[in-house]
């Protein structure tokens, strides 16, 4: 009853005007990063975090969402036109896209990639409505000592499964861990590792710090590879937009195993996109009674990856909503977002914002179909964004984005940090060490120390309540498990080289 | 060293004068940077152990569960960093880079197609001049801004690059620039109501916009 009303409010909510129009917004915003190679939704939303600084909260929470819905149909307009993926997961769809593009089947490559995104998206957002009363019941009988393993274990997934290698990505979510306990702890009424300034009374904010990590970062990234976003040329749309939609609903098989498959792979912490969209990809491939088409033009490589890239998108929410881990950098700078505005990832969004979150759910299926309409019918002008060099724009974002840091607090000290962690967020990129590790670290940091402290307070320091009760030694077996894991993969592989 | 390392050491030792320094620095191999940025992380790590002693039991308790272990998971990067046979030891026991720390890393091939391949020397001194250019724009304009304020830094910085680094037209850099700082004015100025940051001189030029 309590999920009904709340979803009946948040559709109402959703629907009115002028939060219908922020949606709108929010779905050209995502679009337009979508289709710009190298910027994507993680720099669109880390940009726009402090342009809803004076927002209502739910609004703000709307047009971000909205934005993440416009991203990723956004990247493979550039994927099929001009043969360059928007963003990493639309890698996928480039291998048919781009074929049937050549055949003068643009057209009907957009449109299946539009219907796939759309009919995907919803998916993965339905399985996510589904579920949210099952894991709303197991966050609510949560404690302090399970707040303080799942953080645990949050964090050993996200360097489990970052990009680059295993030590690096557990040392990132140290390093991120250390930098969140910098300021003034009211838990102890003792100030840590403020080095004297008092900048660093407060702590290390997380806004300015996702737009340094993630946005200063990018734009060094950009201006470093230097050149035309786009080398290739563009192929005009053209083909049959309907004949598009129709094989999209033609081939159910493809679309739900893609579908089912996106929103597994978004469930799993930092497993990100390209990997969703890949293993579809290649399920698509294996199941297929013509594999020899893939690659030339087969429209169900299309569906299998833009079907997986949006579903992936409801997969990930559900980590992120309930137990604050993000299923990938993006939703690493949303989760960002819900905590500057005042909602807090389990119980708050669960119980007594549950309106929120499914205004948030709402607004990210309208924008994929807000998305995928205007993506239809605006594509060629689009794909002529890849053309724009990356010397325009790089300093464009850059300026926005320090303007971006200094408005949250009127702070010069925010600028800075910005740009010293822009700058560290370059190197890790580059020595591969993981960036969404640190942020997540930078939420959970503040979350594990406090269930810690609240456990001790509660068994009056006993440290036993950390690993007696049966739900705590469900997420220490999960832990040990995320860590040995890989070592025990590694010995056995190592051992059937040598056989 | 690696043979990459040998390679590049190699490639720059024939310069000479002061470019010749200029570009063994830029040349460096790129396993050093990663050697210097996880030492530095590892200082870093280091100097919060140190202070944590000056910290309650209570206050330092977590902190030092964390800090610990990230400081010796750093010390094993850096040691496989350093050392071959430690790299080869652990990858003995590893999956591929899941532990393993990727030693090729630093260098990507993601640069334009059209362009003749560069070799690889050159390919990395060209990277690493962008590099240059890339934090030295940033740090350019955060200083402009802390001088003279954001509303006469952001039209300055941007006609510079625009202008002379971007080598775009005189039209395409006004255009541009004056877009660009038109969309902030009226986003975070108009819009957002942001007061922002003056300088040290205390230029605000929006003031006399008819805003």
């Amino acid at each position: 009853m309590v999920l009904f009303q709340a979803i009946l409010e948040a559709l109402s909510f959703v629907f009115s005007w002028p939060v219908i129009g922020f949606v709108l917004l929010g779905t050209i915003i995502g679009l337009v990063f979508g289709a710009l190679p190298g910027l994507g939704g993680t720099v669109a939303i880390a940009l726009l975090i402090p342009v809803t600084f004076s927002f209502d909260a739910r609004v703000a929470m709307v047009l971000l969402a909205a934005t993440l819905g416009g991203v990723a149909f956004g990247g493979s307009i550039s994927a099929i036109l001009i043969n360059t993926p928007g963003t990493g997961p639309n890698a996928a769809t480039m291998f048919d896209g781009y074929p049937m593009a050549q055949q003068g089947r643009a057209n009907e490559a957009l449109a299946i990639s539009a219907t796939s995104s759309a009919l995907g998206a919803l998916f993965g957002l339905v399985v996510l409505v589904i579920a949210i009363p099952f894991v709303r019941e197991i966050i609510l009988s949560f404690t302090p000592p399970e707040f303080f393993w799942l953080s645990i274990l949050g964090l050993t997934i996200i360097a489990l499964t970052a990009q680059g290698s295993f030590l690096k990505g557990i040392a990132s979510g140290g390093f991120g861990l250390m930098l969140s306990f910098i300021g003034f702890s009211g838990l102890f009424s003792s100030t840590r590792y403020t080095f004297g300034s008092n900048y660093l009374f407060d702590g290390i904010p997380l806004i300015p710090a996702i737009i340094g990590l993630f946005a200063v970062a990018e734009i060094i990234n950009l201006t470093v590879k230097g050149g035309t976003i786009a080398n290739n040329n563009i192929t005009e749309a053209s083909g049959s937009v309907w004949k598009g939609v129709k094989t999209v609903l033609t081939r159910p098989r493809v679309f739900f195993q893609s579908a089912a498959t996106g929103t597994l792979i978004g469930m799993i912490p930092g497993s990100g996109g390209t990997v969703a969209t890949f293993l579809s990809y290649m399920q698509a491939v294996q199941t297929s009674d013509n594999p020899e088409a893939f690659g030339k033009g087969e429209p169900s490589g299309i569906i299998a990856s833009e079907a997986a890239n949006d579903a992936k998108d409801g997969g990930a929410l559900l980590p992120t909503v309930v137990f604050g881990i993000p299923g990938s950098a993006a939703m690493a700078v949303l989760l960002g977002g819900f905590i500057f505005h005042g909602f807090s990832p389990g119980r708050d969004l669960l119980d007594s914002n549950l309106n929120v979150l499914f205004s948030l759910i709402i607004a990210l299926g309208l924008s994929n179909i807000f998305t995928s309409l205007i993506g239809l019918s605006l594509a060629n002008q689009l794909s002529k964004l890849t053309r724009v060099p990356v010397r325009l724009i790089s300093p464009a974002v850059l300026t926005v984005a320090l303007v971006g840091a200094y408005s949250l607090s009127f702070i010069w000290g925010d600028v800075i940090l910005a740009v010293i962690l822009g700058f560290i967020g370059y190197f890790m990129t580059v020595h591969n060490y993981s960036r969404v590790a640190v942020v997540i670290a930078l939420v959970l940091g503040p979350i594990m120390e406090r269930a810690y402290t609240q456990s001790l307070q509660i068994s009056g320091g006993e440290f036993g309540i950390l690993y007696t009760r049966p739900i705590s030694i469900v997420l220490i077996v999960l832990t040990v498990l995320s860590i040995a894991a890989p070592i025990i993969r590694g010995r056995a592989k190592s051992r059937g080289d040598s056989l | 060293m690696s043979d990459s390392s040998q390679e590049f050491s190699d490639g720059g030792a024939d310069a000479s004068g002061s470019q010749g320094f200029v570009r063994r620095l830029l040349t460096v191999d790129p396993n050093r940077f990663d050697m210097l940025f996880t030492a530095a992380l590892l200082v870093f790590m280091g100097a919060l152990i140190v202070l944590s002693f000056d910290l309650s039991e209570n206050s330092r308790r977590v902190p030092l569960v964390v800090a610990v272990p990230t400081f010796v998971m750093l010390g094993v990067v850096m040691v496989i960093l350093v050392s071959d046979r430690a790299s080869a030891f652990v990858e003995q026991y590893t999956s591929g880079s899941i532990l393993g720390v990727d030693k090729d890393i630093g260098v990507t091939d993601d640069d334009s197609d059209d362009e003749e391949p560069l070799d690889p020397e050159e390919e990395l001194y060209q990277r690493r001049k962008r590099q240059v250019i890339a934090f030295s724009s940033v740090l350019s304009l955060v200083a402009l801004v802390y001088i003279i304020g954001f509303s006469l830094a952001i039209p300055i910085f941007l006609i510079v690059l625009y202008r002379w680094w971007a080598e775009q037209s005189w039209l395409v850099t006004v255009v541009t620039t004056v877009v660009v700082w038109l969309f902030i004015v009226v986003i975070f100025y108009v819009l957002l109501n942001v007061r922002l940051y003056r300088g040290l001189f205390g230029f605000d030029i929006v003031r006399y916009l008819p805003f």
